[in-house]
This record gives structure tokens, sequence and C-alpha cells, in this order.
């Protein structure tokens, strides 16, 4: 008897605990609500007061990635101005990228305080914005941030709106991302071919790579995607993989229409590629085992391939190819002419929010649009102390002062705080193609928005079949987009793919485009 | 005779010999190699592993690793930091741990049930990772306090009951006989109860001071002061974000300064083992025993 009431008992607080974890979210939601209102209340309550007696604040960020040398320097510097300026004193906090998720996830949680986190889209930034994490900044980027809305094109504020509101201000140095390959400069003029432009004259040079040199791969990727929506047949297009990379149908788009969308099997552009590719896979111009490749990059380093999808910033990799192999020259291509207008999204990776919990959501707006107000706040923070960790170079570029120690020298991350296309500046000893590309990306009038242009896919509805088609894809759809399976298996691979939901995922992607150009119109 | 049977046995015993040292030898191999792999890659150039992969000569010498990780001198006060919470955290945390496990053991303690009961209870059902974050930075307010990075584990429940296992193992007999002799209980436990377990004190001392001195997630989750960062934290951190380097668009690495990503991973297994390596020899004695503590059921 005793012992059957214990176990009621155990039972009973097992459930209590059950409850009351569930409830413990409840509460918190209605606690952020709660200072929600309160700060609201703070926020009117400093504006009464007026500009000129702000009282102090500790202003605190929380970033991913390494802190930064020197970086209390630059804050000690950084303070003065913001002390005479908003009465601010900024802190920046640091975890590693590996670590800053979770770390952040627990802040939001506990209901910290502090006031900036960064979020990305490809992070927790969905889940946060439903969990009421952030401030919409809409309101308070219109009263109290007037520099800021010049410094970011409105089309790149508004194309990075989530569900149509500004949840976190986009940082990105350029305007829009831009897809191509590296190959080796110092082969092709060997062989003495002009600068590559076309898929052909490509494709020459990966078989003039086969031809001469013994046991180089001419072309490898990472082995769990596809390469083809990455310079090849999106040239041209801004193409949005609706379902993400493991389920994706892919979104034709250009500056005035939609695609006809259609399953990938059906895609005309897909499969022009897949025959292409095909093609180059049994003539021996790309890996055997390029399915299992982890270290593209690792591999073009050491001189073993001859091409990788690659950035349009060669930047340090030429230098750290030229000290392995003395006379490498890694050369950017792309198919899209160079100077053609570049159709894109204007989709930004990486935002800065507001906490929801910020005791004063107006000062924390205000020092974001101080970063802005001077090309000399920005540099302060981004580049350090002037002609102490960098030197104008002029003509928005700088410069490392002489005989400075780069790996020992100040050197922020701005893609986590403020990263601005009209306020960044370009390394003086850049390349030319490098500058060229820069300049290309930030400048408006080289870009032409895509009718897409601030769709963001919503994935929830087809949470299920995405799980459902991406555990089957890398074994069915991959190896034919890849090459090693020959089109005839198509029929096999769609037959699988529609079994697991796949036409789901394709019907609504129809859907929310078609909602998205009806509410645009 | 005699002599003849001594050679055959003398004989067999080389063919054992040269058998067990030959397999030790080469298990010995197989152990040290790994190790050695570690300490040649924390001392190659990065661009020769790049090229060759990692070597057991290295082609290139070369000390950049150690350069990067000690730039700054936070490695160091991060190794001040980890030391000061491992000797902390281990002397208070024996203290503690030996003290209830030694109550709990008793069959005098009237409660002792209940308290193992409450005990094991939270240790299987805790509120989870938010609600202790919530008490450890609101209500006692320890974030950024060099007290954050052991307090929270003083207890480790697990070794409690271990040590609760080997306490019981004392005669109670034992025990009486110096309470008729005049021994209050604190005397018991301190000149009888810990003497008797030493095997068992110091194979949770080597446990709970490999685990201070491995703890990053006290300091990923409660520090934010660069001055308290421990030292697992800070090599996390600078593998972590040299390895994104590598990758990302680094303008400062622009003067043909390969990020040593590979060489760092090994150069910093090679700082973290230090002392902790040095500590083993000394408590090796009482680890052997102290393996089969409650082994024994009874």
């Amino acid at each position: 008897m005793f012992k059957k009431l214990i176990c009621l008992l155990l039972a009973g607080i097992m459930l209590v605990s059950i409850f009351t974890a569930c409830g413990s979210k409840t509460n918190d939601s209605t606690t952020t609500n709660s200072t929600n209102e309160s700060s609201d209340e703070a926020k009117s309550g400093s504006e009464k007061s007026g500009s000129e007696e702000l009282a102090p604040y500790e202003m605190s960020a929380f970033l991913p990635g390494d802190t930064p040398l020197h970086l209390d320097e630059v804050l000690e510097e950084a303070n003065k101005k913001l002390k005479d300026a908003l009465n601010v004193t900024l802190s920046i906090n640091f975890a590693s990228w590996t670590d800053f998720p979770n770390k952040a996830q627990v802040m939001i949680a506990a209901g910290d305080e502090t006031d900036l986190i960064f979020d990305a889209p490809w992070m927790h930034l969905p889940q946060m914005i439903s969990a009421g994490a952030y401030l919409d900044l809409e309101q308070l980027l219109n009263e109290h941030a007037p520099d800021l809305l010049k410094a970011f094109p409105k089309l790149m504020i508004d194309a990075n709106r989530q569900n149509g509101k500004i949840m976190g201000i986009p940082l990105g140095d350029v305007l829009s991302s831009y897809h191509g390959l590296w190959i080796r400069g110092d082969l092709r003029e060997k062989y003495g071919m002009p600068p590559i432009e076309t898929i052909e004259q490509y494709e020459q040079y990966l078989m003039k790579v086969k031809e001469n040199e013994a046991g180089m791969i001419p072309l490898t990727w990472l082995g769990n995607y596809c390469i083809g929506p990455n310079g090849f047949y999106d040239a041209g297009y801004d193409v949005v993989l609706f379902g993400g990379n493991n389920a994706e149908v892919d979104i034709f788009a250009t500056a005035d229409e939609v695609e006809e969308i259609v399953p990938i099997y059906e895609n005309p552009h897909v499969l022009e590629w897949i025959n292409m590719v095909r093609k180059w896979y049994l003539a021996g111009l790309i890996e055997k085992d390029q399915m299992a490749q982890k270290d593209e990059t690792g591999a073009f380093k050491s001189g073993k391939v001859a091409s990788i999808k690659g950035d349009y910033i060669v930047g340090t990799i030429q230098n750290q190819i030229e000290s392995i192999i003395p006379g490498a020259k890694v050369e950017f291509i792309s198919f899209e002419g160079k100077n053609d207008k570049h159709v894109t999204n204007f989709a930004q990776w990486n935002f800065i929010c507001v906490n929801a919990n910020a005791k004063d959501p107006v000062r924390v707006v205000k020092f974001l649009n101080w970063m802005y107000e001077d090309q000399a706040n920005y540099d302060l923070l981004r580049y350090g102390i002037k002609d102490v960790h960098w030197v104008d170079a002029g003509d928005k570029m700088y410069d490392l002062p002489q005989g400075i120690d780069a790996s020992k020298n100040y050197n922020f991350p701005g893609y986590t705080l403020m990263w601005n296309p009209n306020f960044e500046r370009t390394l003086a000893t850049s390349s030319e193609d490098d500058k060229f590309y820069y300049k290309k990306l930030r400048d408006e009038n080289m870009l032409v928005p895509s009718m897409l242009t601030g769709f963001t896919p919503d994935l929830e509805p087809v949470k299920n079949e995405i799980a459902k088609v991406s555990a089957i894809w890398p074994s069915t759809m991959l190896p034919i987009l890849n090459g090693s399976v020959d089109i005839s298996e198509l029929p096999k691979a769609q037959k699988k793919l529609e079994d697991a939901g796949y036409l789901k995922i394709v019907e609504e992607a129809k859907k929310q485009v078609s909602e998205f150009l009806a509410n645009k119109k | 005779m005699n002599r003849s049977k001594k050679l055959k046995n003398n004989k067999s015993n080389i063919v054992y010999n040269i058998v067990a040292y030959s397999s030790i030898i080469l298990f010995s191999v197989f152990c040290l190699l790994p190790f050695w792999l570690m300490v040649a890659g924390a001392f190659t150039d990065e661009s020769a592993i790049i090229q060759n992969g990692y070597q057991l000569f290295p082609k290139k010498f070369s000390l950049a690793a150690f350069d990067t990780i000690f730039a700054g001198n936070r490695v160091l006060n991060s190794y001040k930091v980890t030391v000061l919470v491992t000797i902390m955290g281990t002397t208070l945390a024996m203290i503690l741990t030996s003290m209830m496990a030694y109550g709990l053991s008793l069959k005098t303690i009237k409660y002792r049930n209940q308290i193992s009961f409450y005990v094991v209870f939270t240790m299987l059902f805790s509120g989870g990772l938010v609600p202790w974050y919530i008490l450890i930075t609101q209500y006692l307010k320890l974030q950024d306090t060099i007290w954050v990075l052991f307090v929270p584990y003083l207890i480790n429940p697990w070794y409690m009951f271990l040590l609760r296992k080997f306490f019981t193992t004392i005669p109670e007999s034992l025990i009486e006989s110096a309470k008729i002799d005049g021994a209050n209980d604190f005397y018991i436990f301190v000149k009888i109860a810990l003497p008797l377990s030493l095997p068992a004190l110091a194979t949770i001392g080597l446990f709970y001071s490999l685990f201070f001195w491995n703890d990053w997630w006290l300091g990923l989750l409660f520090v934010n002061d660069r001055r308290l960062q421990p030292l697992q934290l800070l090599l996390r951190a600078l593998v972590s974000n040299l390895s994104s380097e590598v990758q990302a668009l680094n303008p400062n690495a622009k003067q043909g300064i390969i990020p040593p990503a590979y060489s760092v991973r090994m150069a910093t297994s090679i700082i973290t083992i230090g002392p902790i390596i040095l500590f083993y020899p000394f408590v090796q004695k009482y680890f052997v025993k102290g393996l089969t503590v409650g082994a024994v059921k009874g």
C-alpha cells in the first residue's frame, strides 16, 4: 500500500514537472512581452527628456567569432567618441562560431539584456523571430536613424525584410552575391588561352589540363552538393533554390519574369547542365570520387586540382597558393559578361538584431545610426585607430601601415556588426580583378533587381516532405546532377522523389511565388 | 639433469620474453605514433601540411602555430585561470563530496535514504539549461567571477555515490570502537574513513581535476570577461575561428600568410595536455585499485 502511494506520488511529480517545463515557455514569452512594454515606456521617457541630457548607458553586443586583437584599445577610443555623442559605453563579447548559436539561444531564452545580437537566416533568425526575441526596427529606424537609412540602399533593406518587417540590419560589403569558378591563371597562360568568358572556353581549359598535367584533376567540388547553380545554368538569372540544397525546386527569375516552376527533372536549364556534366565526367574532366570530396580548397591550394568553385574575391588564396606553388596564379571566372548587369535578389546572409529585452532600444538604434553618421566612426570600429592599425589610401581604400605584422593587427569581423557597401573600404593591395568586382557589386547601377527580390521561401508547410526528400537526394538525384550516373537513371530517381513527396514541395513553391507576385502588383 | 631443465626453462622464458616484449613494444608504438604525429604536426609549416599531409618528421620546421596561439598574452592568462580553477575546484569538490558521501554512508543518519533519493532524482530530472542559466546569472549573480567556473560543479552526484559505496565498505565495528574511545564523527571521518579510502579519493580527485581542467562549458555560458576565460574555451575558440578564417576573406592575411589552421590544432593539444600528463604518474599507484571502486557489490 505504502509503496503504491510512493509510486503515485512519483508519477505525480513527474507529470507536474512536465507541465511546468511546458509552462515555463509560455511564461517566458509573457515576460518578454512585459519587458517589451516597460522598454516602450523607457523609450517614451527618454524621448521626453530630449537628447541633450542622456543618462549614461552601458551597451553590449554579442557577436560570433574570435575577439579581435587590440579590441580594448579601439573600444576605449570609440567610447570616448560615443560618450560625447550618445553617453554610451560599448562593450562587445565574442563566442566562437561553433558555440555562438547555442549561447545566443540560452541567453535569449533566459531574458538576457544584451542589446545587440548577431543572427542570420542560416543560424536561427526565423525561430528567434517567432519566439519574439528581436525588435521590429521599422519605426525606430524611421525616427532615430536617418543616417543609417541613407547609408543602406533602400533595396538592400527592403529585400531583406523578414515577413515584411525589418528584424535586423542586413550586413554586407556588397549588394549581391556572385557565382563563379577559380582556375589556375598560370596554366591558362601556359596553354596560350585568352581569358575565359564562356563555358566552351572553360571546357577547353579543362581538356588542356587533362592532356598536359599528369596526375592533376581538372575539376572538382564539394561532395554533397551540385555546382550547377554556382555559375553554370544560372548565368543571367536569379535562381532561388526553394526547399534548400537537397530538396530543391529551382526557380529561375529575371528582371521582368519568373519562369514556370517545374520539378528539377523537367527543368530545361538543369537538364542541359546534366547532359554537359555527364559528358565532362565521362571525358575524365571531373574527379572520379567527386562525391566524396571534402576539402576542395585544400586540394586546389596544394595543386592537385586545376579548378574549383570560387568566390569573386580571390584575395588571400592567391598568396597562399603562391607560397606553396611558386608562380601559381588564381583567376576568378564567371560566364556572365564581366560588364553585363547582374540580376540579383539583393539577399544578405548576416544580420545585427536588437534584443527585445534591451533596456533602451532607442539608444541602441541611435548607436547603430552613429556608425554611419560619419565615415570616421565606421572606420574606427571596423579598421581600428587611423595611422596605427590602418592608413587611408584614398578613393575608399585602406592599407596596413608600414612594418605592421598583419596577423597581429586589429581586424574586426565587419560582417557581424557593421558591414555596409557604401562605407566599406577596399584593401589597396587587392588585385585589379578584386577591385573591379567590389566596385561592380557595390554599384546599384550595375545590378538589376530580379522579380523575386524580397521573396523568402517559407518551408514550414512542407517541412516533412523536405526531410524525406533530402534523405534520399544524395543517393538519387545528386549523382545525376554531378555526372557520375547517367541521365537514363533519371526516371527511377524521379519515381523515388515523387514517392517521397517532392511534388508537394513544387506545388508549395508555385503557390508561394504566385502569392508573392500577386502582392507585389 | 637439473641443469638442463633450467636451460629449457630459460629457453621458453626467452621465447616468452621476446613475444611479450615485442607485442608490448608494438602496442606502445601504436599508442605513441599518433602522439608523435601530433607533436610533429604542431611544428610543421602550414604549407607543408597542405601539400603532404601530416608527416612523422617536419619537412619544414615552423613555430607559427605557437606564435599564433601565444599572440597577445591571452593563453598565458587563461592558463593561470584554469590552473587556479582546477586547484580550487578539485580541493573544494573533494571536501564537499567526501563529507556528503560519508554522511550518507552512516547508518545512524535518519533521513539518509530521503537525501539520497533527492540527489538521484535531481540527477535524473534536472530543470534544464535555461532555468540553470537563470539561477546562476540572475539569482546567484555569479557570472563573470572566478567562482562560476567551478562552484556549479562542486558536487558530482555520480562521484558522490561512488565514494559513499566505498565508505560503506569500512567495517562498522571499526567506527564503533573509535566512538567508544571517545572520537567524534568528524574525527572519525578525518582520521579513519579518509585514510582508509585513499585509492577512491585519488581516483575521484583525478576525475575531478580532469573535469575542471577540460571544462569550457561554464566559461562559455557565464564568462564574458576576457581575463577570466578558461584555457579550453580560448583554445576551442581559436581553432574554430582559425578554420573559418582560412575560408573567409581576412584582408589582414593578404600579405602571403597562411593562417596555420592545421598545425594550430596540434599545438593546442600539446598545450592542453601539459600539467595533467604530469599529474598522472603521482596518482597512478592508487588508480589501479581505484578502478575497482564499487565493482564488488554487497
